[in-house]
């Protein structure tokens, strides 16, 4: 059986120069970091591009990593504000929060329920976590993709606690209300 | 029981209330329907959060990002080798005009080294007075400047041939 390599231990092996061993770091995160990027940006490339260039600055930056937080936490946060940076260089930033999902009527208006069927489950929560303003999907997919708690989560968006708890919740809200208003609890169960 | 609102069905759900507490909440839960019905929708959403999958990114992104890395490491290799040639030309040259200074004075003996040294600081002394005179100034500002806006370019050059290398 082969031996799940930690975290440190690539780090430390990349340190002392072994840089190919940072492929496994990239193995490990890439997937769920795009994710995160995808939903955050709303586009695949994008997505790909800055979760590379993301990956570099990790690389670049692995000296300054003292191992004082978890590494993923330190990853995750490199990888969010690079999507920041995106956002706010592409002025995508005011369009989603122009359609932001707080709105309820929004997303109520965009998924009919004779839209829904037994099948596309997986689907219908994508196309609603797709929709998610950033900070929303951001927090929905390290809480239940990576499954970070929430004391990591405020520490890579930089915000208390508390206002994790209330983006997170809000989040369900939004996913609850639509399937309490379209009945769709049946159907689903 | 109108005031279970949905804060306290997610710390339900999340398991950050205490056993009592949540003995009693699921007591109410089962007393009211639509109590019930609002619980059962909030943790079908968690549950529907919970099942949502990874998507995968481009089959040989591991590779771009290590080809990337590598890109790198050989730029910086470039330019500290750039680095290192420049400096190395200007030492030889100060290495050089020692050696040269050098071997004069050691080429001749007593008094006359003395007098060599003396004549050379005069005609160093006055070969600078003359070159950075009032006639000479502005000739050479024109030349030094001309010299720097050549190297500028040279670097500039290598900087943007790296990088295009890099990105691709």
């Amino acid at each position: 059986m082969m031996k799940h390599i930690s975290d440190v231990e690539v780090i430390e092996s990349v340190k002392k120069g072994n840089a190919a061993d940072f492929s496994i770091l990239v193995d490990r995160y890439k997937d769920k970091a795009f994710t995160m990027l995808k939903r955050i940006l709303k586009n695949e490339f994008d997505a790909e591009e800055v979760l590379m260039d993301a990956f570099l600055k990790v690389y670049n930056n692995l000296n300054s990593f003292k191992f004082e937080s978890k590494f993923s936490t330190w990853f995750y946060r490199i990888v969010y504000n690079s999507a920041l940076t995106r956002l706010s260089s592409s002025k995508r930033k005011i369009e989603e929060a122009m359609n932001s999902i707080d709105d309820l009527t929004f997303l109520e208006s965009k998924y009919k329920a004779d839209e829904f069927n037994d099948s596309d489950v997986s689907n219908f929560v994508r196309k609603i976590i797709d929709d998610l303003p950033p900070k929303n999907a951001a927090v929905v997919t390290m809480f239940y993709l990576e499954e970070m708690n929430i004391e990591e989560i405020s520490e890579v968006l930089e915000i208390s606690v508390s206002n994790v708890k209330i983006i997170l919740y809000r989040s369900r809200g939004i996913l609850k209300k639509l399937i309490e208003s379209r009945n769709l609890l049946g159907e689903i169960l | 029981m109108n005031n279970i609102n949905d804060e306290i069905l997610n710390k339900l759900i999340d398991n950050e209330i205490t056993g009592e507490e949540k003995e009693v909440l699921l007591d109410m839960i089962e007393g009211s329907d639509r109590l019930k019905n609002r619980y059962n929708a909030l943790l079908k959403a968690h549950q529907l959060l919970r099942i949502s999958t990874a998507e995968s990114t481009s089959i040989n992104f591991t590779k771009l990002v290590m080809a990337k890395i590598h890109l790198q490491k050989v730029r910086e290799e470039k330019q500290k080798h750039f680095l290192f040639g420049v400096l190395s030309f200007l030492g030889l040259i100060i290495l050089a005009i020692i050696a040269f200074i050098l071997i004069k004075i050691f080429s001749v003996t007593g008094t006359e080294s003395s007098d060599l040294i003396l004549n050379y600081s005069k005609n160093v002394g006055d070969y600078f007075s003359d070159l950075f005179g009032k006639k000479n100034i502005a000739a050479l500002g024109s030349v030094l400047s001309l010299i720097m806006f050549i190297s500028a370019y040279f670097l500039y050059d290598f900087q943007r041939k790296t990088r295009k290398n890099f990105s691709h």
